[in-house]
């Protein structure tokens, strides 16, 4: 039988001889960090930032609790649940959005011209960090939680469609040889030989980009397009910590409950149990 | 008479590799016949193109007298059933009783006379107690006996079983193999593609594919006796056979033994 494990002295027995490559990388290295510290202005940490952080690390233990625990307009679970739906609007819009592209990119679908040229617009959206793209629709849209859920969505496209793409590109094309000899329709094809192959997969990109997609929604409000990140930011510039750990506090708790819920429900959808 | 008749039929997938080369071949009305043929031989691809799920690049398919073009793919498809290596793939319905109704739905069978031929077939393939259970409930043989009641249930002349047995447990295979025999019995004509010689010595004929290329067809007494065609194909051979082989070489002529011999490589 073929040895197929090896051991870690094996592993360094074998490892690549490459000194002299080593040695060029660290000159790089060192080259590279001394040019950008001549460029970047360290004016060390003075004690306004010394004061900033504690005052954070205090407040945090004592969040302003009225923002924590009311229901009114300017409370934190109002503005995370605002947070919230931006996300999921925002997820659900690039999730449709993103299954034309996915199809016109896949090798197996459109060969490899389709995808040559769909991979190329997906990278081009994909090359727009979130805020940038904030931006640019509150220009569009004005500020506010509409000009979030349009970045979100078109910020989605990009890493939806790439994973779409790999579920496409795995698609048994033997379930679609048995349907069409047993005479199925070209929608029965898709609702047999298709849908049930990619549903459980694309519902679970979407669940996974929901999740981050929460977390842009935090910080989207820092540009203005909507979510709790606008208080937050206003909190810190008027140096109003105890409001601004109680915007943190809500953060972390509604991130976690997210990731938690996303992990579970996603792992449900691939095993099935 | 002859129910499929095929001429110069050439395939390939990609400009410069033949998946099938020149295939000239009859298939008689009411006999099993068995192709068989080395793994990437062309056994699926000339199944697939018999059935019109692939188009031919050069030659003609006869099914029936019928010409195979893109008019009549559909009414040769009538007459023509496929069970698959993969039980995952042909199960689409949510139960049983539903996955045998969907080849019968798309030929727009009558409800009452959908309900009594999921009772019969199922009965026959022994999976009418199972009728309302889902596809995670089944093993992999009892799916494929579903498909095969499926395609039963269509009524199809000609059922082509496309290495239908290879990813079940030796158990499943035999049961399909009873069936296979028991359908041909009953009037079916039958085409069992396979790479495994034991699953071809009970057919009537034998057809062995190379590369793409026809390398024998003939009866199946007559095509295991043919020591080079064999050995020529890289197919695995029976051991009793190769016993046999081995007897001849060494010139040794017990009758008796070379007698037990043929029977186990017939499986008797
Ligand atoms: N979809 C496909 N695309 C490209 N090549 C294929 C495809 N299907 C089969 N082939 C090639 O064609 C040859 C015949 O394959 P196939 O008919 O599936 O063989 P068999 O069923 O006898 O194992 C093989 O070399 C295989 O690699
Ligand atoms: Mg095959």
């Amino acid at each position: 039988m073929a040895k197929t494990t090896q051991t870690v002295l094996d592993a360094h027995a074998n490892r690549p001889k490459t000194a002299l490559r080593n040695i060029l990388v660290i000159v790089v290295l060192v080259v590279l960090i001394s040019w950008s510290s001549a460029i970047l202005d360290f004016s060390g940490i003075n004690d306004q930032g010394i004061r900033i952080v504690k005052g954070i690390l205090y407040a945090l233990v004592d969040p302003n609790r009225d923002w924590l625990f009311t229901l009114e307009s300017y409370g934190i679970p109002y503005l995370m649940f605002e947070t919230v739906s931006m996300a999921f609007l925002g997820t659900i819009a690039g999730a449709v959005l993103a299954i034309p592209f996915a199809f016109f990119a896949s090798r197996n679908i459109t060969g490899n011209w389709g995808s040559y040229g769909g991979s190329i617009l997906v990278t081009m959206i994909r090359t727009f960090p979130v805020l940038i793209l904030g931006l640019m629709f509150i220009k569009v849209a004005g500020p506010g939680p509409f000009a979030g859920v349009l970045t979100i969505s078109v910020s989605s496209i990009g890493m939806i469609t790439k994973l779409y793409i790999e579920s496409i590109e795995d698609i048994d094309k033997g379930i679609l040889d048995a349907l069409d000899a047993t005479g199925a329709t070209t929608i029965q094809k898709i609702r047999y030989g298709i849908i049930p192959q990619l549903s459980a997969n694309f519902i679970s990109v979407a669940i996974y980009r929901f999740e981050i997609n929460v977390k842009n929604a935090t910080i989207l409000g820092l540009v203005g397009a909507g979510g709790i990140g606008f208080t937050l930011i206003a909190a810190m510039g008027a140096y109003r910590w105890s409001d601004a750990a109680a915007c943190l506090w809500g953060i972390v708790v509604v991130v976690l409950l997210v990731e938690f819920f996303s992990t579970k429900l996603r792992h449900k959808l691939i095993t099935g149990e | 008479m002859n129910i499929i008749e095929i001429k110069n039929l050439s395939f390939s997938y990609r400009e410069d590799f033949h998946a099938l080369n020149n295939v000239n071949l009859t298939i008689r009305k009411g006999e099993w016949i068995s192709i068989l043929g080395h793994n990437g031989s062309g056994k699926s691809t000339l199944a697939k193109l018999i059935v019109g799920l692939l188009k031919a690049d050069k030659g003609d398919i006869y099914v029936d007298g019928i010409l195979l073009t893109e008019e009549t793919v559909h009414e040769i498809r009538r007459k023509i059933g496929i069970v698959f290596q993969n039980p995952d793939n042909q199960f689409v319905g949510v139960t049983v009783e539903d996955d045998i109704a969907f080849g019968m739905e798309n030929l727009n069978f009558e409800r009452s006379l959908m309900i009594n031929r999921i009772e019969d077939f199922s009965k026959k393939v022994d999976m009418f107690e199972y009728l309302k259970k889902e596809p995670h409930e089944l093993s992999g043989g009892q799916k494929q006996r579903v498909a095969i009641a499926g395609i039963l249930a269509m009524n199809t002349d000609i059922i082509i079983f496309d290495e239908a047995t290879s990813m079940l447990d030796p158990k499943g295979r035999e049961s399909i193999m009873d069936y296979i025999k028991k359908l041909n019995e009953e009037g079916k004509t039958i085409i069992s593609i396979t790479h495994d010689m034991k699953e071809a010595v009970n057919s009537d004929r034998i057809i062995i594919l190379k590369e793409g290329k026809l390398l024998a067809v003939g009866e199946t007494n007559t095509i295991l006796n043919d020591k080079e065609t064999l050995n020529s194909s890289n197919l695995e051979l029976l051991l009793p056979l190769k016993l046999l082989y081995k007897l001849d070489e060494a010139k040794i002529k017990n009758e008796k033994v070379k007698d037990i011999l043929w029977q186990l490589s017939l499986n008797k």
